[in-house]
């Protein structure tokens, strides 16, 4: 019961940050995950894998001054896309040193600050990090379609009266 | 009768505000929105302390509570209208006319309410049942405190169901123009009332009493017009969901058509679902339908990844004749890496075959396509069912 009410809080919370982060327009999940790296002041490499069966399908490596992040590329580019967001979502969140103790325990922590795989979502973190993926890719689908050109009128009429505008960024 | 109905405008009112409280907790709200939350408050409160069970009690209060109460709900009526005057300045253009606009209204609205405050407080009103009365001086100034409130309230709803109008006649024919409508026909209606209430400075002037605020026609016509206003408000903010009606069923139906599969390789990984915070259902029927499908998509695919070790090279060989028929290949391919997950066989790290179908598909929506003839085939076909019988009975031995 506790369970289910934590679970709740935590996706209500992570739907909250979804609608809070500056997403770019058109949504585009690469250029949302190098632009998260970058606010934390390192750069990003994006390694594709394939034919690896035993790893994670996605993993996020980040050091002082880099973030690694390696994802499946042998599934559909919707799956690749939610790969990536969730590796933004440990960024986004802070994952830090707790993930790097528990896979890599014998490398120094000033070394590699986070190692995070998704591989399940039993683990709080990894749940914490899908659900804020899920909810980011949810918004940016729901803005997709709902980015018909509208005329000058119409856009006008519902920024006054209707929805106000969820934050984003054009190239 | 008339306490319920203008109880639940007050409660509409109110949940509409608290609606667009809720949408802007995590960031600053922009001036529209606020604009928005304070006329949807305002105007609520206006109607619950204009319901005339709220007029009698307020009478057993005191007759000097009586007309503080009948001032403080005029001047949140009148704060509404300012609201709802400074949303439409929002369709002007941005840039320094707007911002004279804007400024414009605000000084008359702070003038109008605090002149009309004073001209209150000033006639020295009582309550008498329900209607106000006065004495002496206080005659002309409730009947001038009244004239400045409807002459406020007609100009104001006057110039903005123009502003509104001047839009809505541009914009195509469907549900946004429509909303705006309503915002019109709420403004004319708002004039109407406003008109009406002149009669109680007539009231005022010759019998040295006014209705306030019990008075059923002016009642009536008021809670028209916010109801209206309301609706219109509503269609606004709901339009852009709104624009595609049938997209929930369409995702509704594409999530049924995905369950079989879905409930089979969760049973298969049960570390594939994701909760997302169960409140959002009514059992069976997922309310955010589209989220609901994005997450079983992806939960699918991340079964399929989760199998890749039990992936059999041998499959596109037992489904050669189907060659053409990728989906059926790749039902296959899941099946029977379910069945040799099952028996705790794997095949091996360099034998994950990468569907070339995937790299085929372009958009989210090809993506479920694609899904659902997969679960088709997997659940259907005879070549897949075939296969898995093969799988297990190796499996058996």
């Amino acid at each position: 019961m506790r369970s289910t009410r934590e679970h709740a809080q935590q996706a209500r919370h992570a739907r909250q940050l979804a609608g809070s982060l500056t997403l770019p327009r058109p949504f585009d999940a690469v250029a949302f995950i190098t632009s998260v790296a970058e606010d934390s002041g390192r750069r990003i490499e994006l390694i594709p894998v394939t034919g690896r069966t035993n790893t994670p399908c996605g993993l996020l490596l980040a050091t002082d001054d880099c973030v690694h992040v390696f994802y499946a590329a042998d599934t559909s580019p919707l799956h690749q896309r939610q790969i990536l967001l969730h590796e933004a979502a440990h960024l986004i969140y802070g994952h830090e040193h707790t993930a790097a103790k528990l896979v890599l325990p014998h490398l120094s922590p000033e070394l590699i600050a986070r190692v995070l795989g998704r591989t399940g979502y039993t683990e709080p973190q990894e749940r914490e990090a899908e659900l804020l993926a899920s909810f980011i890719l949810r918004r940016a689908s729901r803005e997709e379609v709902a980015a018909r050109p509208l005329g000058p009128s119409e856009s006008r009429l519902e920024a006054a009266f209707g929805r106000p505008e969820p934050p984003g960024r054009t190239p | 009768m008339i306490d319920s109905a203008v109880y639940f405008t007050a409660l509409l009112a109110l949940l509409l505000g608290v609606h667009k409280l809720w949408t802007v907790r995590t960031g600053d709200a922009n001036p529209q929105t606020r604009h928005q939350v304070l006329f949807a408050l305002c105007i609520s409160g206006h109607f619950a302390l204009a319901a005339p069970a709220t007029i009698d009690f307020t009478q057993r209060l005191g007759e000097s509570y009586a007309g503080l109460l009948s001032m403080f709900d005029d001047e949140l009526r009148t704060a509404a209208i300012h609201f709802f005057a400074m949303l439409a300045l929002a369709l002007l253009p941005e840039g320094e006319d707007r911002q004279r606009a804007e400024r414009r209204q605000r000084r008359i609205a702070a003038a109008t309410m605090t002149a009309a405050a004073i001209l209150f407080l000033a006639a020295d009103v009582h309550g008498a049942g329900t209607a106000l009365v006065v004495h002496g001086l206080g005659v002309p100034a409730l009947a001038t405190y009244d004239a400045l409130l409807a002459g406020y309230a007609a100009w104001c709803l006057g110039t903005t169901g123009l502003g509104i109008a001047r839009y809505a006649r541009r914009v195509e024919p469907g549900m946004l123009r429509f909303g705006a409508g309503l915002l019109v026909a709420a403004a004319v209606v708002g004039v109407v009332w406003a008109v009406w209430n002149l009669h109680e400075v007539q009231s005022v002037l010759h019998l040295r009493r006014g209705e306030g605020d019990a008075d059923t026609a002016d009642a009536v016509i008021g809670s028209l017009s916010v109801v209206l206003g309301l609706s219109g408000a509503a269609l606004l903010i709901g339009y852009g969901p709104a624009r595609d009606p049938g997209r929930w069923l369409r995702s509704y139906r594409q999530y049924r058509a995905l369950e079989h599969l879905w409930s089979v390789l969760r049973t298969a990984v049960p570390g594939i679902v994701l909760d997302a915070g169960g409140r959002r259902h009514v059992p069976g029927l997922p309310l955010d339908a589209e989220f609901m499908l994005q997450r079983r998509v992806i939960e699918i695919y991340d079964g399929r990844l989760a199998l890749r070790p039990y992936f059999d090279p041998r499959v596109p060989d037992w489904t050669a004749e189907h060659e053409g028929d990728a989906a059926v290949v790749e039902a296959a391919v899941i099946a029977a890496a379910i069945e040799a997950a099952k028996a705790g066989r794997r095949v091996g790290e360099e034998n994950a075959a990468p569907s070339a179908a995937l790299t085929d598909l372009h958009s989210a929506d090809d993506e479920v396509a694609w899904l659902i003839q997969v679960a088709e085939a997997f659940g259907s076909s005879p070549v897949v069912a075939q296969v898995r019988d093969l799988v297990r009975a190796e499996s058996a031995v």
